[in-house]
C-alpha cells in the first residue's frame, strides 16, 4: 500500500500530536527535572537534560565540607539522594512483597472458587454467584473506614497483614476466572476425572494451565492497581517507614522537604513509575488487555 | 506394555465410594468456602459495621459508645462544610466524566482513522493509566508551580504577543498567572484536569475495542444507502453501535472519579476553603485522621449509596437495551 | 477384559425421566453400539457406566462386580470424548502419559521439579515414556509426540485421544460420539480403524453414536434407544431385516424404510387405500407395512404400490427413485440397479411389489407383527 498525502490524515496527526504533547508533559517534567541541578530548576534553564555542570551540594557544605569536596554531578546527586535520603530500596522491596502476596493470595482464593462456580453443581451455587456479583458493586476503597477499624481492633495496623489482607479476595477475580472457566469444555474435566485426578488436581493441573492468558491479564490488572495504590497504605501505615510502599515513600519525600529538593523528588518519582512503564512498553498488548479487563463484563 | 497392567493392579488403591454428584457437591462447597468467608468478612461485614457506626458517636480507643440516631446524617446535610463536600464531589464527577469520555472517544476515532502510527498514539495515551497517580500528581504540582512550574513559565512567554487580546491572558500577564492549586477558583478544575489527563486513555482503549466490534459490512451497507458524510456515518452506525461501550465507560469513569483521593490528599488537602473537599478525602480526614468515626461512617454509607445507585442504573440501562440491539 | 451389565437403570432429573429402566448385557470383547436420536439417554447411560454421573436406581456391573459409587478413575475404564478432551497445555506425549503418571507415580513424585529427585521416579518415567511411544507407533502418531493439540488436525487429535485411552489397557473402552467432529472422509476412515482396534485388542467397546451408519458398520451388536428406553438389541442384520419396533425400522437404514399406512379387515386381509395388497396379517391387525427401498421391485401388474415418479437420484452405482403414491403421506423410495438408468422418467407411473418375506408389519402400537402372503387363488375371488 502506498500512502498519498491527505489533508484529513495530516489534520488527524496534528491533533493527536498536540494531545500527545499534553499527555507526555508531566513525564517530560519529571525526567528532565530529575536530571537538573537546583539552580537550573529554580531558574527554569538547562534545557531537556540540564547542563550537568558540577555544583556544590548544600547539605555537604553545612556539614563543613570544603567546596571542592562537595562538588557533585546533578544527575548523580539527584538519584543518589533518592536512595540515601529515604530507604528507597526498602520501599521498592515492600512494593514487590505486597503486590506479589496480594496477587498470589487472590489467585489461591479466586481460582478454586471460580472453578466451583463454573463447573461443579453444589447446593447454594446460584446464591454464591449472586454474592460475588453483589460484591463486585462494593469498591474496597469506599469501606476503608470500617476495614481500618476492624484491623485496628485486631491490632493489625502497621503490618504487612494490614496492607495485604483486605485485598485477598477479589470479587472481580472470581467473576473473571469463572467466565473463563465456563468456556472450558466439560469433556476435558470428565477426561481428567477418568484419568484419575481429584478436584484439586483438576484445578491446578488442568484448569489453571488452560487459563494462563486470563490469569496473566488478571495479574497485570492486580499488580498495577496495588503497586500504584496510595489510599489504602496511607490509612493503615502510620509512621513506620520500614513498611512504606513506594507511593507512601514518595509522599513522605514531598512532605518533608523544601523547594530545592525537587531534583531528588523527581528522581524518586521516576524510580517509582519506571518499573511499570518499562514493563508496559515491553508488553503493551498484554498490559492494555489486562488493565481494560474490567471492560469484559 | 504387558507389565503395565500388572503394575497398576499391584498398587493398592484406596477406593472411593460415593455418588459422583455428591462428591462434586462436597468439593464445590469446600472450594468456594474460603472465598465465601473472605467476601463476607472483607466486603459485607464492613458495610454492616459502617451502617451501625454511622448512628453512633464511636471513636477509636474510647470504651463507651452512644447511640445518636440519625444525627450524623443530619450534620452532613445541614453543615456547610459537608455541603461543600457534596458540591465538590459532584462537581468533580460532572467535570471529569464527560471530558474523559469524549476525549477517549475522540482519540479512539482519530486513531482508528489513521493509516500509520495507530499503536504509537495508543501507547502514549495509555501511559498515564499505568503510571502511579500519586507520583504524577506530585509532578503535576511541580509543573503547575506558580513560579517554578513549566506551565506558568510557558504562559508567561505569550505575554506581549497577540494572545493578550484574550482578557484572561492579559490579566495573567499583568497580575501573574493563577496559582492553580492554591486558588479556590481554580483548584477543583485543576484536579479535574489531572483526573481527565489520567483516565481518558483508559476510555480510549475501551472505545477502540468497541470500534473493532462494529461490523464493517454496516458501513458498506450505509454507503450503498446513500450515506456520504462522516458525521452521518457516525450518527447512524458508530454511535449507536458503541452504545453498550458508552454505558460501561460512563459508569466506570463515574465510579472512579467518585473515588478521587490521591491528588486531593497530596496536593490540596481538600482546600483551599474546602473547594476540593471530596467524599473519600472527607472519610479519611474525619473518620481516620480526626477519629470522628460516626461521621466518617455516615459519609461512607452515603458514598456507598451513590456508587450502588450508579451501578444499578447501569445494569438497568443495559438490561433495557433501549437503543442497543 | 470384562463383561458389562446394566440392571434396570433409571435416571431422573426432577420430573423428567431420562432413563426408564434400562437393562443390557455386554459380552466380553464385544463391540456394542448405543444408538438413538439426540436426547434419547444414550450418553447418560454411558456416563453412568463411566462413573461420571450416578443413576437414580438400578445397578451397573463390570466383570460381574457392582461398581455403583466407585470413582470413575477406579473402574478400569477408558473413555474417548466427542471433543477429544485433550489437555491443551500438554504435548501429545504428555497427554497420552497422563493416565499413567496419575496411577503409577505417587503424589510426591508428581510434584514439579522436586518429584523428579525422588527414588524410583526416573525409572517409572522412562517406563511410561516407552509405553507412550509404543502406543503412538501403533496409532501412527509417533512423529507428533512433541506437538501440542492445537497444532494437530481433527483426525490426529482423535488418534491422540484413542492413544490416551489405549495406554491404560483398560478392561473396556467407552467412546462417546468420537467421530462426529471429523469430516466425512476421515469419519469413514476412522470407523474402520476403531473396529480394527476392537478386534486386535479384544477389549470390550461401548460406542455411543447418533449415526446409524457408524453403528451398522462397526458393531457386533446394536442397542437402539429412544426416549429413555431400550427398543431393541441385536446384530446389525437383525435390526435391519427384522426391526421389532416401527421406530427402530425408521431409524436404521439409509435411505429410510418406506412406511405404508394400511388397513386390516375382519378376515385379516391387508388393504392399502381400499386396494388388496395380497397380504394378510399373521396375528394382530397390521397398521403399517415397512418395505426397504431395495426390497421394492417394479412390476407390470398387481403391484401393491402405484405411484408417479417425482424425483430420480442417480448415484452411479444405484438409482433412487421417489414416487408419489396414493395413500402414502411421504414419497416412496425405491432403489433400482444402475441398468435402470434412462428407462425411468419423471412423471412415469410405476407399479411396485415386494417379496412378502422382506415386508415388515407393525401393529397399532408400532410393534412388529407377522405378515404373510395370501394364496393367489384367494386373491382372485
Amino acid at each position: 500500500m502506498t500512502y498519498r498525502f491527505s489533508t484529513r490524515q495530516t489534520l488527524a496527526h496534528v491533533v493527536l500530536i498536540l494531545g500527545a504533547v499534553i499527555v507526555l508533559l508531566p513525564f517530560y517534567v519529571m525526567i528532565s527535572t530529575s536530571l537538573k541541578s537546583p539552580a537550573e530548576i529554580a531558574t527554569g534553564t538547562g534545557g531537556v537534560f540540564g547542563s550537568q555542570a558540577l555544583f556544590a551540594d548544600q547539605t555537604c557544605l553545612t556539614l563543613g565540607g570544603s567546596k571542592a569536596d562537595c562538588l557533585v554531578r546533578p544527575v548523580l546527586d539527584n538519584y543518589t539522594k533518592a536512595f540515601t535520603e529515604a530507604p528507597m530500596w526498602r520501599y521498592l522491596l515492600n512494593g514487590v512483597i505486597v503486590t506479589l502476596s496480594i496477587f498470589a493470595l487472590q489467585t489461591l482464593v479466586a481460582v478454586p472458587a471460580a472453578y466451583a462456580l463454573a463447573k461443579l453443581r453444589f447446593w447454594g451455587r446460584d446464591a454464591a454467584f449472586a454474592l460475588v456479583l453483589f460484591c463486585l458493586l462494593i469498591p474496597v476503597h469506599a469501606i476503608a473506614l470500617p476495614l481500618y477499624l476492624m484491623l485496628a481492633k485486631l491490632g493489625l495496623t502497621n503490618s504487612y497483614a494490614a496492607l495485604i489482607l483486605p485485598w485477598t479476595v477479589s470479587a472481580f477475580g472470581i467473576f473473571l476466572m469463572r467466565q473463563f472457566f465456563m468456556t472450558v469444555p466439560d469433556d476435558l474435566i470428565d477426561a481428567a476425572r477418568m484419568d484419575g485426578m481429584g478436584e484439586f488436581a483438576i484445578i491446578w493441573r488442568v484448569m489453571l494451565p488452560t487459563a494462563i492468558p486470563a490469569l496473566l491479564a488478571f495479574a497485570i490488572f492486580s499488580v498495577v492497581a496495588h503497586w500504584n495504590d496510595y489510599f489504602w497504605p496511607r490509612i493503615v501505615i502510620t509512621g513506620d517507614r520500614s513498611l512504606f510502599t513506594p507511593p507512601l515513600g514518595l509522599r513522605e519525600f514531598k512532605g518533608d522537604l523544601g523547594g530545592d529538593f525537587y531534583g531528588p523528588m523527581m528522581a524518586s518519582a521516576t524510580i517509582i513509575a519506571v518499573p511499570l512503564v518499562v514493563a508496559f512498553l515491553l508488553a503493551q498488548r498484554r498490559f492494555i488487555d489486562g488493565i481494560t479487563l474490567s471492560g469484559m463484563k | 506394555m504387558s507389565d503395565a497392567a500388572s503394575l497398576s493392579h499391584a498398587v493398592p488403591k484406596q477406593q472411593r465410594i460415593a455418588r459422583p454428584e455428591r462428591r462434586q457437591a462436597r468439593a464445590g462447597i469446600v472450594l468456594f468456602a474460603p472465598a465465601f468467608v473472605l467476601l463476607i468478612l472483607i466486603l459485607i461485614v464492613p458495610v454492616v459495621v459502617a451502617g451501625i457506626l454511622s448512628m453512633t458517636d464511636y471513636t477509636l480507643g474510647r470504651p463507651s459508645i452512644d447511640w445518636v440516631g440519625l444525627r450524623n446524617y443530619v450534620d452532613i446535610f445541614t453543615g456547610s462544610s459537608y455541603r461543600k463536600m457534596i458540591v465538590a464531589t459532584v462537581l468533580y464527577v460532572v467535570l471529569v466524566v464527560p471530558a474523559s469520555v469524549f476525549l477517549g472517544l475522540g482519540a479512539a476515532l482519530l486513531i482508528r482513522s489513521l493509516n500509520v502510527g495507530q499503536s504509537f498514539y495508543k501507547t502514549i495515551y495509555f501511559l498515564p493509566v499505568m503510571a502511579s497517580l500519586l507520583a504524577m500528581a506530585i509532578v503535576w504540582e511541580f509543573a503547575l508551580h506558580p513560579t517554578l512550574g513549566i506551565v506558568n513559565r510557558t504562559l508567561a512567554m505569550g505575554c506581549g504577543t497577540p494572545l493578550e487580546w484574550w482578557p484572561w491572558f492579559a490579566r495573567g500577564c499583568a497580575e501573574g498567572f493563577p496559582l492553580w492549586l492554591g486558588d479556590r477558583d481554580y483548584a477543583l478544575y485543576t484536579l479535574a484536569f489531572i483526573g481527565v489527563w489520567q483516565s481518558f486513555g483508559f476510555n480510549m482503549v475501551l472505545y477502540l475495542a468497541g470500534l473493532t466490534s462494529v461490523p464493517s459490512d454496516l458501513y458498506g451497507a450505509a454507503s450503498m444507502d446513500g450515506v456520504k458524510s462522516g458525521w452521518e456515518r457516525f450518527r447512524l452506525i458508530t454511535w449507536p453501535m458503541l452504545g453498550p461501550t458508552t454505558v460501561f465507560v460512563v459508569t466506570i469513569t463515574m465510579i472512579r472519579s467518585f473515588q478521587v483521593f490521591d491528588t486531593v490528599e497530596a496536593l490540596t488537602h481538600g482546600g483551599p476553603a474546602k473547594s476540593t473537599y471530596v467524599m473519600i478525602y472527607a472519610i479519611y480526614e474525619k473518620g481516620i485522621a480526626q477519629n470522628l468515626v460516626g461521621l466518617g461512617a455516615a459519609i461512607t454509607i452515603l458514598f456507598l449509596a451513590f456508587v450502588m445507585l450508579i451501578s444499578v442504573a447501569q445494569r438497568r440501562f443495559v438490561e433495557r437495551k433501549v437503543h442497543y440491539q | 477384559m470384562a463383561t458389562i451389565q446394566f440392571r434396570d437403570i433409571r435416571k431422573s432429573f426432577g420430573d423428567t425421566d431420562v432413563l426408564k429402566g434400562v437393562g443390557l448385557d455386554v459380552a466380553d470383547g464385544e463391540f456394542l453400539s448405543l444408538v438413538g436420536p439426540s436426547g434419547c439417554g444414550k450418553s447418560t447411560l454411558l456416563r453412568i457406566l463411566a462413573g461420571l454421573e450416578s443413576q437414580t436406581s438400578g445397578s451397573v456391573m463390570i466383570g460381574g462386580k457392582p461398581v455403583d459409587g466407585l470413582h470413575a478413575a477406579d473402574r478400569d475404564l477408558a473413555m474417548v470424548f466427542q471433543s477429544y478432551a485433550l489437555y491443551p497445555h500438554l504435548t501429545v506425549a504428555e497427554n497420552i502419559a497422563v493416565p499413567l503418571t496419575m496411577r503409577r507415580l505417587s503424589r510426591a513424585q508428581r510434584l514439579p521439579l522436586v518429584g523428579r529427585l525422588l527414588p524410583g521416579c526416573k525409572a517409572t518415567r522412562t517406563e511410561i515414556g516407552t509405553t507412550v511411544r509404543e502406543a503412538a507407533e501403533m496409532l501412527d502418531i509417533a512423529h507428533l509426540l512433541d506437538r501440542k493439540p492445537g497444532q494437530l488436525s481433527g483426525g490426529q487429535r482423535q488418534r491422540v485421544a484413542v492413544g490416551r485411552a489405549l495406554v491404560r489397557e483398560p478392561s473396556a473402552f467407552l467412546l462417546d460420539e468420537p467421530l462426529s467432529n471429523l469430516d466425512a472422509k476421515m469419519r469413514v476412515h476412522m470407523r474402520a480403524e476403531i473396529a480394527q482396534l476392537n478386534r486386535s485388542l479384544g477389549a470390550t467397546f461401548v460406542y455411543v453414536t447418533h449415526d446409524q451408519a457408524e453403528a451398522m458398520t462397526m458393531s457386533d451388536r446394536i442397542a437402539v434407544m429412544m426416549e429413555g428406553e431400550l427398543l431393541q438389541v441385536g446384530t446389525p442384520d437383525a435390526l435391519y431385516d427384522h426391526p421389532q419396533d416401527i421406530r427402530v425400522a425408521q431409524f436404521i437404514g439409509s435411505p429410510a424404510i418406506n412406511i405404508l399406512p394400511v388397513d386390516t379387515d375382519a378376515s385379516g386381509a391387508i388393504h392399502m387405500c381400499d386396494m388388496a395388497t395380497g397380504l394378510r396379517a399373521g396375528g394382530t391387525p397390521i397398521e403399517h407395512l415397512g418395505v426397504r427401498p431395495e426390497a421394492l421391485i417394479p412390476c407390470d401388474e398387481d403391484g401393491f404400490v402405484v405411484g408417479r415418479v417425482r424425483l430420480i437420484e442417480n448415484l452411479g452405482s444405484d438409482l433412487f427413485v421417489q414416487l408419489d403414491a396414493a395413500g402414502v403421506p411421504l414419497p416412496v423410495t425405491v432403489r433400482l440397479p444402475s441398468e435402470a438408468r434412462g428407462r425411468v422418467k419423471l412423471r412415469d407411473v410405476m407399479q411396485l411389489t415386494a417379496d412378502p418375506a422382506r415386508i415388515c408389519g407393525f401393529d397399532v402400537a408400532g410393534k412388529a407383527a407377522p405378515v404373510v402372503a395370501i394364496e393367489k387363488v384367494a386373491s382372485h375371488v
